[in-house]
């Protein structure tokens, strides 16, 4: 690590296929004072031309690995380049980038390793559909038991994430479905890490499709039923740290 | 159909399975460790047609048909085999990931600098 962007935090955005949104997602960012890396993962519609012309780094994926490995990617070169600090922000325009002073600050302030943008607490007006609330309230319980704090949306995608949890996850880093969110987050609580939550607004989506149609949330209940069996079983680790404490 | 005939079509189907897995890798389309493993199945098969005999007193304590105990042995090596290319596959992928991610990072780093070998030669 050279230090020179030392408790400077980058943002690191993962995108796929979001040529409509992408340049004014990193426009937001840029505007309100972060340097910010998109990571292509694999797009076929020009992403990565529309945010390196919005002024982003870019790293670009051969081919698509999904959120967790576009996220690992952008921890990779963000621990590279000698951030210690990495916020997570979608490419879709939910996240709103206003949010993010605050969200780096109350993690310096408060010593947290993990922070995650709650949508249900507070500001925000987004409701999940009734099959999906099952399985994200299950996710939340098992996480806030593993972070021994109050987590309740542990399928959030808005992250700050801080050294040295961000040099483990440059390292390791689930790519299935969920594990980029609620495994992590159960991960770096059972290893001892400062996770919290915070309550942040966000935006309607500013282009693309959602999957929320009933098979959609189908498919989510199943996976994440999977992902609660395979990634909250307590003897798993997944770094080969003990705990932060160890460090 | 005969004991002997039972024996003579697995033998057979054992060693065309054999020659068919060295023809593949002759062809350079399957590599030599999955080889060596296909090549064991088929050792295994000709194994289960001459040992037969063996089979039958172990369905008659089970009391079952002796095909069906073969049978059942048989999916059950290849559930393992299943997994156990599963287990590979993975592995792979993990790799795959790890190199994509790598090349990204390079790229992205060559092209920043070209860029200041460029404005360097501009300035010049």
């Amino acid at each position: 690590m050279n230090g020179r962007n030392s408790q400077r935090a980058v943002v690191v955005v993962p995108a796929f296929n979001e040529v409509e949104t992408v340049a004014a997602v990193v426009a937001d960012i840029l505007r309100a004072g972060f340097p910010v890396v998109v990571v292509d993962d694999g797009s076929s519609d020009g992403t990565a031309a529309a945010a390196r012309a919005a002024d982003a780094a870019v790293l670009e994926l051969p081919f698509n690995l999904g959120v967790g490995g576009a996220l690992r990617a952008g921890f990779r070169w963000a621990v590279d380049n000698g951030y210690e600090i990495a916020v997570q922000c979608d490419a879709d325009g939910q996240h709103d980038p206003a949010e993010l002073p605050r969200m780096v600050e109350h993690a310096i302030a408060n010593d947290l390793h993990l922070l995650v943008g709650t949508r249900f607490a507070g500001t925000t007006g987004f409701r999940a559909t009734r099959i999906r609330r099952v399985p994200m309230r299950l996710l939340a319980r098992v996480a806030s038991k593993a972070t021994g704090s109050t987590i309740t949306d542990a399928s959030s995608g808005f992250r700050v994430v801080r050294a040295p949890l961000l040099g483990e996850f440059a390292m390791k880093y689930p790519m299935h479905y969920l594990g980029d969110t609620f495994e992590a987050l159960v991960q770096a609580g059972r290893h001892g890490y400062h996770v919290a939550e915070i309550p942040v607004s966000m935006n309607e989506r500013q282009g693309g499709a959602p999957s929320a149609g009933t098979v959609a949330s189908m498919r989510h209940l199943a996976r994440a039923l999977v992902t609660l069996l395979i990634g909250s079983g307590h003897k798993y680790r997944m770094f080969e740290g003990k705990s932060v404490d160890d460090k | 159909m005969t004991n002997n005939a039972t024996i003579a079509i697995t033998v057979v189907l054992g060693l065309m399975f054999a020659v068919a897995v060295v023809l593949i890798a002759r062809r350079g389309i399957l590599s030599m460790r999955y080889t060596v493993g296909w090549l064991f199945v088929a050792a295994c098969v000709v194994a289960a047609g001459l040992l037969g005999r063996w089979i039958k007193p172990i369905a008659s304590a089970l009391d079952l048909d002796p095909a069906l105990v073969l049978l059942g042995l048989a999916s059950f090596s290849l559930l393992l085999l299943t997994v156990q290319l599963s287990i590979t596959v993975s592995g792979l992928t993990e790799r795959a990931r790890t190199l994509a991610e790598a090349h990204a990072i390079l790229k992205l780093r060559l092209e920043r600098l070209e860029q200041q070998d460029a404005s360097k030669h501009e300035n010049q």
